[in-house]
C-alpha cells in the first residue's frame, strides 16, 4: 500500500464512519420526532441550539439522555465533529510518517479550528 | 410552515448537485427553503450544517482512488479557514447589499474563466513551480469515462492559497461553502483536472463550513428540527451524486457547474437589488 493510499483509507474511514453514524442517529431521532409531532417542523426553544461555544454544547448533551431532542443534537454534533476528527487523523498520519511539512500544515488547521470552536 | 418531507427532498437535490459540482449546496437550499417560508437567517445557519453533510458524505467515496487531492486540500485549507473566520467577523460591519454584489462579482470571474476552458477535457502539459514541487503536489486517478489512469501535476499553490483566502472570506460572509469560487481557483490557477477540482472542493468546503458554523453556535439561529432533516437529505443526495460522478465526462461536470453558477449570479444580483 503506497503512502497516499494509506492516508486516503484512513481519511475515508473517518468520513464514512462519521456520516453513517450521524445519519443513523438522525434518522432514528426524526422517526421518533415525527411519531409525536408528524410532519411539522417546530422551531421553539426546545430545539434551538444555545451554548457558549461548540465544545460547551457537546458537554451539555448529557442532560438530554435518550430523548428525541438529545438524539437530534447528538446527530448534528457527530456530523460537525467528523471534519474535525478528519484533520486530527491526518495530523497523526503525517506525524507517523515524519512528514514535517504536512505535520505543520495540519497542525495549523487544527489549531485555528479549535480556537474558533472554543471562542465563538 | 414547511414540513419535514419537503425539507428532506429539497436537501437531497442540493446534496446531489453539490457533490457533482463541488458546491456545498447551501446556495441551493437557502433560496429554496426561503421560498417555502423558512426565515432566511435560520435557513443559512442550518445550511452550514448541511454543507458539512454534503462534504463528508461525498468525500468519503472520493478520497479512495485518489479522486480528491488530499495534500493540495490540506495546504489550501490553511488559507480558507482563516478567511472564513475573518469573513464571518467582517459581516458584522458590512452592508448586506454590498455582499450580494461582491459575491455575484466573484462568481462572474470564475464563470468567465472556466467557460474559456470548456473545450479541454484535461489540462495540457503543466510545468510545476518550486512551491508545488516542494509540497509534492502531483496525483493520479482512474477516470471511468476515459477508461484510463490520469496523472497530473499542479502548479502555483501560493497564488491558489490567496484565492482560497478570498473564497474563505466569501464563505464566512455569506454562510455558504463558496465551492464555485474554489473550483475556479483549482482549475485556473492550480491546473487541476475538472473532476479532481470538484471533488477536492467538496472535501475542503466541509472544513470551511465547520469554521463558519462555529460562529453560528451561540447566535441562537440554529434549530435542530431544521438542521436534522437537511443533514439527512443532503447526505443521501451527496452519496447518490458521488456514485455517478465518475461516469460523467469532465466536460459534462463543467457544463452542469456553469449552469448552476449562472443561476447563482442572477440570484445574487436580484437579491442585491431587492435588499
Amino acid at each position: 500500500m503506497s503512502h497516499n493510499e494509506k492516508l486516503e483509507l484512513m481519511v475515508s474511514l473517518v468520513l464514512i464512519g462519521g456520516v453513517v453514524l450521524s445519519l443513523g442517529v438522525l434518522v432514528l431521532a426524526l422517526a421518533g420526532y415525527s411519531l409525536r409531532f408528524g410532519q411539522e417542523i417546530i422551531m421553539d426553544d426546545e430545539y434551538r441550539v444555545a451554548a457558549e461555544n461548540f465544545f460547551a454544547y457537546v458537554f451539555s448533551l448529557q442532560r438530554y439522555s435518550f430523548t428525541a431532542t438529545g438524539l437530534l443534537a447528538a446527530g448534528v454534533v457527530i456530523l460537525m465533529l467528523t471534519p474535525y476528527v478528519r484533520v486530527l487523523t491526518s495530523l497523526v498520519y503525517f506525524a507517523s510518517e515524519k512528514d514535517l511539512k504536512y505535520v505543520l500544515i495540519t497542525a495549523f488547521v487544527l489549531a485555528v479550528l479549535t480556537v474558533s470552536l472554543l471562542t465563538h | 410552515m414547511v414540513g419535514l418531507a419537503e425539507v428532506i427532498a429539497a436537501s437531497f437535490l442540493a446534496g446531489f448537485i453539490g457533490s457533482i459540482t463541488g458546491l456545498g449546496g447551501a446556495s441551493i437550499t437557502t433560496p429554496l427553503l426561503t421560498l417555502m417560508g423558512v426565515p432566511i437567517k435560520n435557513a443559512i445557519a442550518a445550511g452550514i450544517i448541511s454543507i458539512i453533510a454534503t462534504s463528508s458524505g461525498a468525500a468519503s467515496s472520493y478520497v479512495r482512488g485518489g479522486m480528491s487531492n488530499l495534500r493540495a486540500a490540506m495546504f489550501l485549507e490553511m488559507f480558507t479557514i482563516v478567511g472564513a473566520i475573518l469573513g464571518a467577523t467582517i459581516t458584522l460591519f458590512v452592508m448586506p447589499r454590498l455582499l450580494y454584489f461582491l459575491f455575484a462579482g466573484f462568481l462572474l470571474t470564475s464563470f468567465i474563466g472556466l467557460r474559456r476552458h470548456l473545450g479541454d477535457e484535461l489540462p495540457s502539459e503543466v510545468i510545476q513551480d518550486r512551491a508545488a514541487r516542494w509540497l509534492g503536489l502531483t496525483g493520479s486517478y482512474y477516470d471511468e469515462k476515459l477508461g484510463r489512469m490520469v496523472s497530473y501535476k499542479l502548479t502555483r499553490p501560493l497564488a491558489a492559497g490567496g484565492g482560497m483566502f478570498v473564497a474563505g472570506i466569501a464563505s464566512g460572509m455569506l454562510g455558504i461553502g463558496a465551492g464555485a469560487f474554489k473550483v475556479a481557483v483549482h482549475e485556473l490557477i492550480l491546473k487541476m483536472p475538472s473532476k479532481v477540482s470538484s471533488t477536492t472542493s467538496t472535501f475542503i468546503i466541509g472544513m470551511t463550513a465547520l469554521a463558519g458554523a462555529s460562529v453560528y453556535f451561540n447566535s441562537g439561529l440554529l434549530y435542530l428540527t431544521l438542521a436534522a432533516p437537511m443533514a439527512v437529505g443532503t447526505t443521501l443526495g451527496a452519496m447518490a451524486g458521488s456514485r455517478i460522478l465518475g461516469r460523467l465526462s469532465n466536460k459534462t461536470t463543467r457544463i452542469i457547474f456553469l449552469v448552476v453558477v449562472a443561476f447563482f449570479i442572477v440570484q445574487m444580483l436580484v437579491r442585491g437589488v431587492l435588499e
